[in-house]
């Protein structure tokens, strides 16, 4: 009886725990299920391939590659010591500093040991790791970006951060950033207490959707025609920095936009401050980004729309009577003395006075409305990030002195690309363009996603008669007989206009010995093909004029341009005739 | 083993009424119960024990990897094969001075809990449990007194409370003496095991009343008992905090809470048929203890309920067996031994599954043959083969009734009973003789 009962008992205990075996899981199984789902699973990740940026004739110069990583998961790594000499020398890494790294990150599951490695590397890699049996280093394939053209155009493209998120820091890459990001993907996996992979749900895969590619105006042949002259100009001439900018007249397409000093997408940043600050520097468009007094290349816009307006001609003779000449309590100079110059020599010979005595003829009021026109004191639209609208204040500040500064570049701060935008109009039929330097955006499977490869017109500047007539006469006489002489070429008749500006410094106005020398001009002169700028920003030696150190660069760039584009040289009586002497 | 199964002699079920024991005889569907428990407790174990750092089988290494179970497993049930076949009367107390058989037993497992108290002798493990680290060559085994002390405390018991003119009724020379020497046992193994403690604390007490002692005897000493075990639970933080746990209406699942929780997560994720066999995940760190204290609930994942339930069954089924081979046991000593090895088995089971399923507080008793242990699952294998050599001596028919006399209260009740309790121990000696 006795055992019965005690037995008994633990009979019914035991069909007690059975009971309550099958409530758990009649009662609270969906619940648990629920949790259990929740704790087991982790989603991770699939990067989408960044998209390409090609350009116009769809070279690659970017590209994306899967380049070799290593990184370390220090929370399986026994002996941090012995693992980081054995594998620091193949890496070519400071041992000393790698084991701190794993010491400080011991806890992290995923510490990031050197990227890019070379197919060399990554073998003498393996072979320590596999003989010392450091599994606590893994290798992953990661997307880098890649540049067939050797950081052609960098700063077009820009440059993404080197890590996984591959985020576009400057440029095209930044600009475009989610165009050519794609979307990730997600895969799902049942993972253990540590979040470590045990098997993929592979039901709930979510594909990546990849980057799309974005097609640019820029052509490779001529930006590397423009990068090579504008750097042996910046080192021929010890300019702190140079801008070169080629564009289609007929569409406001940029053909090569290049700024050198440059740099390399796939440099690395210093840490040190100073050269830190440098290299930042150097990655800055200034192109778009920097404004400054363009001096003399200023000049044809106020010319050409007093032309327009009817409030000069070309012929019209002018009393210069310099070299210096009193506008009020105002002296403007000349270079040369001039007693007096027929309109289009003001141009060619880039007379101050003359300019002087147009702008007291205009007015303040047209002036500004004819600067504004052009698109001046405006962004033009281009699509680029950091982009400057230049300095140009309102009308309602203008001050006598504005009368005679404005005309010939002073008191107004410009981009490379203003200038540039607004000479299009002039090497063309008198219409503004929108300056583009993307075509479109194209997805991996053809779909366009983005087509602005059609020009934009933003408004008529001058008539059709009075670009023409001002190219032929004004500009294209200043590269035969003026100032511009450098920038001639043979086979193609060049126009042009030069500009020597003191560069005014923010508090301490002009600097004595600080100058810009740029050239802005196109060819032919009959049907303009490219339109090309090049400012040399404080050159070092005694050469300082734009006529000098800038016309030649660009003569070189328009030479070059013009043979890649295949532009038939214009027979000698077209050009010899057209502009009566 | 196929030859004993057929053997009609080992089993319950033969026909023949008389006390037929052959040498070596012994109850296979025990041996068969258990082999299943411990087969399964293998295939479980090293499912629970992967690794996604290590390998799953490592033959130099073999007693760090899953399969040590396996290994661990065959020679328990080696060992329950050949202990059963011997003759569970050789531990008997049946004649004055035979009492240093079961004692030295005792006495034996007494001296082991004492010397693993000295310092550097054992080491401590999960900050409760103590044990001596064993080393063979390169293969470490360590050993808990505690789960000698089980197996010899009943042993002890069973011979003590059966010895000649013992009388469990009279509180000096009976009661006394039986439960000094169990306390003192329970109070070495307090030290390093409560769980196992507590489970010892109550098979003697149960066998005491089945021996016949006095209700009034014994609930005195439950009463002690309780308020000792009380003490001990509230002078040790961490098992008032289980206790607390166990009892709070939401106990924090990230802490305190996070065992039982992640034990109810596996059992219920599995559903009723279960994840399938490896498939589970709660072993891959979520639930610690996974192949200890809570193979069950790692079971129930990737078995489902319906394996829980199979493996409750084979419990229930081995109770029976214990039961009836105690109730058909040839003498009082076998028929006590045999109920108190089944009750010890069949109690740690249901407190496991108690424990798994978050009926009683957290407390770290193991599921008898299926968690993974080396050294406890040779001792269980030795539990083991006792029952089943008890199952062996079985006579045909229920001996509990006449035969109960003979160590229960009342005998001057009835004076009758008396002289059968003598034929019964004289034809006992006769059968033991005739082999």
């Amino acid at each position: 009886m006795r055992m019965h009962l005690v037995l008994g008992l633990v009979g019914a205990l035991l069909l007690a725990g059975a009971g309550k075996l099958a409530w758990v899981e009649y009662a609270r199984g969906g619940e648990l299920r629920a949790q259990a789902q929740a704790q087991h699973t982790a989603s991770m990740v699939v990067p989408a391939q960044r998209g390409d940026i090609l350009d116009a004739r769809g070279r690659v110069l970017v590209g994306s590659v899967r380049r070799p990583m290593v990184f370390a998961d220090p929370t399986r790594i026994a002996d941090v010591r012995y693992a980081a000499y054995s594998v620091a020398p193949v890496l070519e890494l400071d041992a000393a500093a790698l084991e701190r790294t794993l010491r400080e990150r011991g806890d992290a599951q995923y510490v990031v040991i050197k990227r890019d490695l070379s197919d060399d590397m990554l073998r003498a890699f393996e072979q320590v790791r596999d003989s010392r049996r450091l599994w606590g280093f893994r290798v992953q394939n990661e997307s880098a970006r890649d540049y067939p053209y050797g950081g052609l155009a960098a700063h077009v493209v820009g440059f993404v951060q080197r890590d996984t998120s591959q985020a576009g820091l400057s440029g095209i890459e930044q600009a475009y950033e989610r165009v050519l990001h794609g979307v990730d993907g997600r895969r799902w996996a049942t993972v253990d207490r540590q979040r470590r992979r045990l098997r993929p749900l592979t039901e709930q895969y979510e594909p990546p959707l990849d980057g799309a590619t974005v097609v640019l105006t820029i052509d490779a042949g001529i930006q590397q025609a423009a990068e090579k002259h504008l750097r042996e100009a910046v080192e021929k001439f010890s300019v702190e920095w140079g801008a070169a900018l080629v564009m289609d007249p007929r569409s406001g397409e940029v053909l090569a936009l290049a700024v050198e000093p440059g740099f390399h997408p796939l440099d690395t940043i210093p840490p040190d401050e100073k050269l830190k600050h440098r290299a930042l520097e150097r990655r800055r468009n200034r192109a778009i980004a920097d404004a400054f007094e363009p001096g003399s290349i200023f000049k044809p816009f106020v010319a050409s729309a007093a032309l327009d307006a009817g409030i000069v001609r070309l012929d019209e003779w002018f009393e210069i009577n310099g070299p210096r000449r009193a506008f009020g309590r105002r002296t403007i100079q000349d270079v040369h003395p001039y007693a007096r110059l027929q309109f289009f020599e003001v141009i060619s010979k880039s007379s101050n006075i003359g300019m002087g005595l147009l702008g007291q003829r205009a007015g303040n009021a047209r002036l500004s409305e004819w600067v504004r026109r052009f698109g001046f004191g405006q962004l033009t639209g281009i699509g680029l990030p950091g982009e400057s609208a230049g300095l140009l204040a309102d009308l309602d500040q203008w001050t006598s002195f504005s009368t005679q500064s404005i005309p010939i570049g002073q008191e107004i701060s410009v981009t490379p690309l203003q200038m540039l935008t607004a000479f299009c109009a002039l090497s063309n039929d008198g219409v503004l363009y929108r300056p583009r330097i993307v075509r479109g955006v194209v997805r991996t499977d053809g779909t366009v996603v983005e087509d602005c490869s059609q020009p934009v017109a933003v408004r008529r500047v001058v008539r059709a008669e009075i670009a023409h007539e001002f190219r032929q006469r004004a500009l294209a006489e200043t590269v035969r007989t003026g100032t511009g002489k450098g920038a001639a070429i043979p086979g193609y008749q060049v126009f042009g206009k030069t500009g020597t500006a003191q560069v005014a410094e923010r508090g301490r106005g002009y600097t004595a010995g600080s100058y810009v020398g740029s050239f802005v001009g196109g060819a032919p002169a009959g049907e303009p093909r490219v339109a090309v700028l090049v400012s040399l920003y404080k050159p070092g030696g005694r050469a300082y004029y734009g006529g000098t150190i800038a016309a030649p660069t660009a003569g070189r760039i328009i030479g070059d341009a013009l043979e890649y584009l295949g532009v038939q040289p214009e027979s000698s009586a077209e050009f010899g005739a057209a502009v009566p002497r | 083993m196929a030859e004993a199964m057929h053997a009609p002699t080992s089993s319950f079920a033969a026909r023949e009424p008389a006390l037929s024991a052959a040498p070596g005889a012994y109850d296979w569907v025990i041996v068969f119960l258990v082999g299943t428990l411990m087969t399964l407790g293998a295939v479980i174990v090293y499912s629970a024990s992967v690794s996604i750092d290590a390998p799953a089988m490592n033959w130099q290494q073999w007693w760090r990897t899953p399969l040590r179970q396996g290994v661990f497993a065959v020679a328990a049930f080696v060992l329950m094969a050949l202990v059963a076949r011997t003759d569970y009367r050789a531990w008997a107390w049946d004649e004055p001075g035979q009492g240093w058989r079961a004692g030295g037993w005792a006495l034996l497992a007494g001296l082991l809990l004492i010397i693993v108290l000295i310092p550097g002798v054992g080491a401590e493990r999960l900050g409760a449990q103590r044990s001596f680290s064993l080393r063979l060559g390169q293969v470490a085994l360590s050993f808990q007194p505690s789960e000698l002390a089980k197996p010899a405390l009943i042993l002890w018991l069973a011979a003590l409370l059966t010895r000649p003119r013992a009388r469990v009724d009279d509180v000096t020379r009976g009661y006394l003496p039986a439960l000094g020497s169990a306390g003192l046992l329970i109070g070495l193994t307090v030290i390093e095991d409560f769980g196992t403690a507590a489970l010892m604390g109550v098979v003697a007490m149960a066998m005491l009343f089945w021996a016949g002692a006095r209700w009034l005897h014994l609930g005195v000493t439950a009463l002690v008992g309780l308020v000792a075990g009380l003490a001990l639970v509230l002078l040790e933080p961490y098992r008032w905090q289980r206790v607390i746990t166990f009892f709070s209406a939401n106990p924090d699942p990230q802490r305190e809470g996070y065992q039982v929780n992640q034990a109810l997560i596996a059992i219920g994720s599995g559903g009723w048929l279960g994840r399938g066999l490896g498939a589970g995940v709660q072993k891959y760190d979520y639930l610690p203890q996974d192949n200890n204290d809570f193979i069950l609930a790692i079971l129930c994942e990737e078995l489902g309920i319906a394996g829980g339930l199979a493996v409750i069954a084979l419990f229930l089924l081995l109770l029976w067996r214990g039961w009836l081979i105690s109730r058909r046991a040839p003498d009082a000593f076998g028929r006590l031994l045999a109920g108190g090895l089944t009750l010890t088995i069949c109690l740690q089971a249901a407190f496991n599954i108690g424990v798994v399923t978050n009926s009683i507080p957290t407390k770290g008793i193991s599921l008898p043959f299926v968690s993974a242990g080396g050294s406890g699952l040779l001792f269980l294998g030795v539990a083991a083969g006792l029952l089943a050599a008890v199952g062996g001596r079985a006579t045909s028919r229920d001996t509990s009734r006449d035969t109960s006399r003979d160590t229960s209260r009342d005998t001057s009740r009835d004076t009758s009973r008396d002289t059968s309790r003598d034929t019964s121990r004289d034809t006992s000696r006769e059968r033991k003789r005739a082999t």
